[in-house]
């Protein structure tokens, strides 16, 4: 097992080996073997951070390699009282951000030159399907859809971002509680009780709340 | 699907169309220590509170704080070869940028690297060689100044020390004869002057010396011309002496006058003569 997890504080690095190799190559001893020790202790590490933040394993190898070739450019300028391990997550963060960014704008960009591609029909969508619902559906289906971001929108924030890790970003309530810092228990509970609300926004005036579901499933 | 299951898929199909229409906040991520901040428990309420509402509709960030748990949870041996971590680290040092890698860690020399540097090495070495001539030009040049100075130098320090020596052989005209009387006055005696002579000193003494008083001098030539003036004091004996600069002095007769400040005491005359002739 590794253990990156060591403090920087130590000025002479006796006790930490990352803080000596980091010691070592800022005063171009052994620079070389110094920074394959850091490469070697925390290559795995970063490699599974890429991977759990989505990456596939090509491009996890490719942001881990990246992030040291950082590392190596600005290792002259690391002050050695930070941790070294939040500066390595700040430049794996960005890295991963521009991936992401580019990975958007590549997938905004069109495939094919727009003149070649027919243009969509802009208005009219019934004359273009005539099994689409009829103009007073429509028109409800938007009232409806509006109460219920009124509605999401006055659930209390924890309830609300709970909600749409939930439903949006579909995360299991382990990670939801994760992320939100909560148990496991209180994700349940605020889950039940937004749909509950939510279901008494949307239900037919005059009636009861929709039929409500007593549990979840994960 | 049960009845209760279509509810509730269509009430979250529903729920998550209203939440696609909030719009992109992907320009407005939080940055990379508030993430820590809030991992770590140590963000400010108000701060927490905004960062859970960015996460509502972030999945990047939501991703990056469920993975930051991988940074301080151990590695296993597994996970290590999993990462391929052996041929990652060689991949990644193969990848390290050339222009900052240390000169330790540099390749040897090699001809192929050591054929574009031989123009600069010539001309380094042209331009080597037309310094030290300029340097050799220069210290030369300099060499022969010092010399010349040194020259002057020493001339001027001979001429120094021959002026601050005393003169023992300074020309001294004694107006009275060696053994006699001092109130016995020669008649113009004439004393010899090397023409080197700086100065010529006289000796005499006023017909009514009175000690401690000052005495007016002066000196005329043969044509009655004043050449020089001074003041003098007797001393105790009533003599006194008088150091005359050779200046213009030529050959010829002379005449020292004494006033004294009294003008009832008649003025003493010593008459003299000189001649500056050249050493043998």
């Amino acid at each position: 097992m590794v253990q990156p997890e060591e403090r920087m504080d130590d000025e002479a690095g006796t006790s930490n080996p990352i803080a000596e190799a980091i010691l070592r190559w800022q005063r171009g001893i052994e620079r070389e073997e110094s920074f394959r020790r850091i490469v070697e202790t925390f290559y795995p590490l970063l490699h599974r951070f890429f991977l759990r933040c989505g990456c596939g394993g090509e491009e996890a190898r490719d942001l881990t390699q990246e992030t040291f070739i950082r590392v190596y450019k600005g290792l002259g300028r690391f002050r050695r009282e930070a941790r070294f391990e939040t500066w390595l997550f700040q430049i794996a963060t960005n890295l991963y951000r521009n991936a992401l960014r580019h990975k958007e704008t590549r997938k905004r960009a069109p495939e094919l030159p727009a003149t070649s591609l027919p243009e969509p029909p802009a208005e009219a969508p019934e004359l273009a399907d005539p099994a689409a619902e009829a103009p007073l559906d429509r028109v409800l289906a938007k009232e409806r859809q509006h109460r219920l971001r009124q509605a999401i929108a006055q659930l209390p924030p924890q309830m609300r971002t709970t909600l749409a890790l939930r439903i949006d970003q579909e995360l299991s309530y382990r990670e939801i509680a994760a992320v939100m810092k909560l148990s496991v228990e209180t994700v349940k509970a605020h889950l039940l009780q937004a749909r509950r609300r939510l279901r008494q926004t949307l239900a037919p005036s005059g009636q009861g709340p929709l039929e409500d579901p007593s549990d979840e499933t994960p | 699907m049960s009845t209760t299951e279509q509810n509730e898929h269509q009430l979250d199909a529903e729920i998550r169309a209203a939440l696609s229409g909030r719009g992109n906040i992907d320009d407005a991520h939080p940055a990379a220590d508030t993430l820590l901040g809030y991992h770590h428990g140590t963000l400010p309420a108000a701060e927490e509170e905004a960062l859970q509402t960015h996460l509502a509709g972030c999945p990047a960030c939501v991703r990056l704080l469920l993975a930051l748990d991988s940074f301080s949870a151990p590695v296993t041996v597994e996970e290590v070869a999993a990462a391929g971590t052996r041929e990652g680290v060689e991949a990644t040092l193969a990848r390290l940028p050339r222009e900052t890698t240390p000169a330790t860690a540099a390749p040897p020399f090699s001809r192929s690297r050591a054929t574009p540097y031989l123009p600069l090495a010539a001309a380094l070495l042209l331009a080597a060689l037309g310094l030290s001539f300029f340097l050799f030009h220069l210290w030369q040049r300099d060499a022969a100044e010092l010399s010349q100075l040194r020259d002057q130098y020493a001339t001027l320090e001979t001429r120094l020390a021959d002026r601050s020596q005393p003169r023992t052989d300074l020309p001294i005209v004694d107006l009275f004869p060696t053994g006699f009387s001092r109130q016995v006055r020669l008649d113009r005696p004439r004393v010899d002057v090397p023409a080197a002579a700086d100065a010529v000193m006289l000796i005499l003494a006023p017909s009514a010396p009175v000690p401690g008083t000052l005495l007016r001098l002066r000196l005329l030539d043969g044509a009655g011309e004043e050449r020089w003036t001074g003041m003098a004091t007797p001393n105790e004996a009533g003599s006194l002496t008088v150091l005359l600069p050779r200046g213009t002095l030529t050959s010829g007769p002379y005449e020292l006058q004494l006033e004294a400040p009294d003008p009832t005491v008649a003025s003493d005359r010593f008459p003299f003569e000189l001649d500056f002739h050249s050493e043998p």
